[in-house]
């Protein structure tokens, strides 16, 4: 069912380019204001052991995915319903990212304009990206990558004038608790959202260097989740985590000469392009995902039905602001069980087990 | 209208994909398909006639804030 290889670089790039979806307009601020980078360099430590718990699951089991996997750790049963619940998690993230794209345009580019609009239009897109297979994404990945590296660095360069060091102290103000709390988020939510590399074993080229792959996509992903964080800091100090997107107010405030001005809008682009990459993405992880537990020959016949249903949940989610900081604590404990608990628990259990057995699985690829 | 409209696109989207699947006789991947794209419009069909579909997030904060009493 999945065809299309991925070489070793292309890996890399779609770990940093997923990121990097998370990266250029959302704040992860609210909680520890001017200590984000902080919560940024805790959570990328962090990280790196459920990164290594990931590679070393897909190094046991090379040429399955995680839906095989969980059934080959768990057998059929249990492994069905793990695979089942993590289609849902990819479809509620699928959801919850078209949202964020839609309400990035409708807040503050295109007031006027109905939600569902951007939503439908860009799902299309998706849905197209994800018809013409992930081999072609991979390519775009490495095209993708370059986006925010030139739009990060232009940025800073031109508000270095606007910085202050004196926004970042005092350092380590923000209360324990609630530096764990904006830790925890940037843990599982950017960099924990990385569990859907699992989905793309299959087409690796190869996995004999997985581990390094993984763990140098990472901290690309984190480099920029990094200067994006102590640029807004620097530039915007305390009023950071009042705007509902800090990056494009930050860049907003260039103005070189009254020639350079409304450069935002290179955000709104690069943001385009990055939440492009990350929800096709999520979207071909439900759709094979789900062509796997029903044991499809191919999964296009899903793509269309999937986006459809993405569709409405992504209205019904969350239908507003207030909803979405009541339901945040929510979607922060699902994330957490889904990419920092299940697949430690799921490696424990393959340890038990002692699996993949070696005799079994060479019969069975043969 | 906007039923209309709604029956518009899935009808395109049924034409377009249901032919296909018949000629290659995938019959598992045509259930499929009919299952979901079943479910998609039902919810579509009840979001238009502005039925309040209960969202799944709150469900999931029940279990984690009420059950679980995970909080921070």
């Amino acid at each position: 069912m999945v065809n299309g290889k991925i070489s070793e670089t292309q890996f890399v790039m779609i770990i940093t380019a997923f990121l990097q979806g998370s990266v250029l307009a959302l704040s992860f601020n609210a909680t520890t204001k001017h200590d984000t980078w902080l919560a940024v360099l805790a959570g990328f430590i962090l990280f790196i052991p459920v990164t290594l718990c990931y590679a070393s699951l897909a190094k046991r089991f090379a040429g399955l995915n995680l839906m095989q996997m969980s059934e080959a750790i768990l057998g059929p049963y249990w492994g069905k319903g793990i695979s089942l619940m993590y289609s849902w998690f990819f479809l509620i993230l699928l959801a919850l990212n078209v949202r964020d794209l839609g309400n990035f345009y409708t807040i503050q580019f295109m007031p006027e304009t109905p939600l569902p609009f951007f939503i439908i239009v860009f799902a299309a897109v998706c849905a197209y990206a994800v018809y013409i297979g992930i081999e072609v994404l991979a390519r775009l990945g490495v095209f993708f990558v370059a986006i925010p590296f030139i739009i990060i660095p232009f940025t800073s360069l031109l508000l270095f004038k606007d910085m202050s060091i004196s926004a970042f102290l005092p350092i380590f103000s923000a209360p324990l608790k609630e530096f764990i709390h904006g830790t925890h988020i940037i843990t599982a939510i950017p960099l924990g959202e990385t569990i859907m590399m699992l989905m793309f074993i299959p087409s690796l080229n190869s996995t004999e260097r997985i581990t390094k792959n993984a763990l140098l996509g990472l901290f690309f992903g984190t480099i920029c989740l990094l200067a994006v964080s102590v640029r807004n800091t620097a530039v915007l100090g305390y009023t950071e985590y009042i705007w509902s997107s800090p990056s494009l107010q930050a860049v907003r405030l260039i103005d070189i000469g009254n020639v350079l001005t409304r450069l935002d809008v290179l955000i709104g682009i690069g943001h385009t392009f990055m939440m492009f990459f990350k929800c096709s993405l999520l979207y071909y992880c439900v759709v094979l995902s789900l062509a796997q537990l029903l044991r499809l020959k191919t999964y296009t016949p899903l793509i269309l039905p999937i986006g459809l249903i993405a569709i409405t949940l992504s209205m019904i989610m969350n239908a507003s602001t207030v909803e979405r900081e009541a339901t945040g604590d929510a979607h922060l404990m699902q994330a957490s069980l889904f990419s920092l608990i299940f697949p430690p628990v799921l490696l424990l259990i393959a340890k038990l087990r002692n699996l993949p057995d070696k005799r079994n699985y060479s019969e069975k690829s043969n | 209208m906007d039923i209309f409209l709604l029956l518009l696109i899935y009808t395109g989207v049924a034409l377009f994909q249901v032919p296909a699947l018949i000629k290659k006789s995938y019959w598992r991947e045509l259930i499929a398909f009919s299952s979901l794209f079943t479910l998609a419009f039902t919810l579509n069909l009840l979001q238009i006639l502005d039925v309040n579909i209960p969202n799944p997030l709150k469900g999931i904060q029940y279990i984690v804030e009420d059950v679980l009493h995970l909080k921070y």
